[in-house]
């Protein structure tokens, strides 16, 4: 090694660093609704029914903005099926535009192709992912 | 990649950089990579390529001194690599 650069730091330093935890997640999943279209027997989730607890439209943008605020790069969205909830489409875009990326798990048999082909066209713009 | 140090670069912008205690984290939003910038003079010096006409400004302008510049440019070159800088 030249002598004008330094010792490499030990390979436990960034490790070591992480033990103190990060500023904030890096990303977090989300399950939006527990209602679903199909009743799958392997679902982990054992979702089916719509909890009347759920978040209101308003409520997920709060907490998209909060995710924003703590830079929380992106959410992995699943449920439940999300594409049943009639806000879905609008969430996504207001995360996006937020600077919060989405990612998410979907069975599909709500999202038109036409729907499907733009959320991908738009992933690869802002960071989606389907 | 290599990286030319007399030639501008900027933080891609599709790029978000989160600051840590021991630098950043940094994510495209793009590729859907995550980087590390392991410390806080790399910071510094990927927040001001944009600034400056040369990589080699931005080095000089965060102080890094001149022994360490092929370790930095090393580290600017994998950055260039997952698409964290770009030239412009």
């Amino acid at each position: 090694m030249p002598a004008d650069q330094p010792p490499p730091a030990p390979a436990t330093a960034l490790t070591g660093q992480f033990k103190a935890g990060l500023s904030a997640p890096i990303c977090l999943t989300w399950e939006l609704t527990y209602a679903c279209n199909l009743q799958c027997v392997h679902c982990l989730s054992a979702s089916g029914r719509r909890d009347p607890r759920e978040l209101s439209t308003q409520e997920c943008m709060r907490v998209v903005d909060e995710l924003e605020r703590m830079q929380v790069f992106y959410v992995n969205i699943g449920g439940g099926e999300p594409t049943l909830r009639p806000d879905f489409w609008d969430l996504l875009d207001y995360s996006v535009a937020h600077h919060v990326g989405v990612k998410f798990s979907t069975n599909g048999d709500c999202v038109a192709p036409r729907r499907a082909h733009a959320a991908v066209i738009k992933g690869q713009r802002a960071g989606e992912a389907v | 990649m290599a990286i030319d140090l007399h030639c501008p670069y900027r933080l891609n912008p599709a790029v978000a950089l989160r600051p840590e205690p021991f630098g950043a984290l940094v994510y495209h939003f793009g590729n859907r990579r995550l980087s590390f910038l392991k410390t806080r003079q790399l910071v510094t010096v990927v927040r001001l390529l944009a600034s400056h006409d040369s990589a080699a400004g931005a080095l000089d302008a965060a102080g890094v001194p001149a022994g360490q510049w092929p370790r930095y440019a090393a580290a600017l070159a994998a950055l260039a690599d997952s698409e964290v800088i770009d030239a412009r």
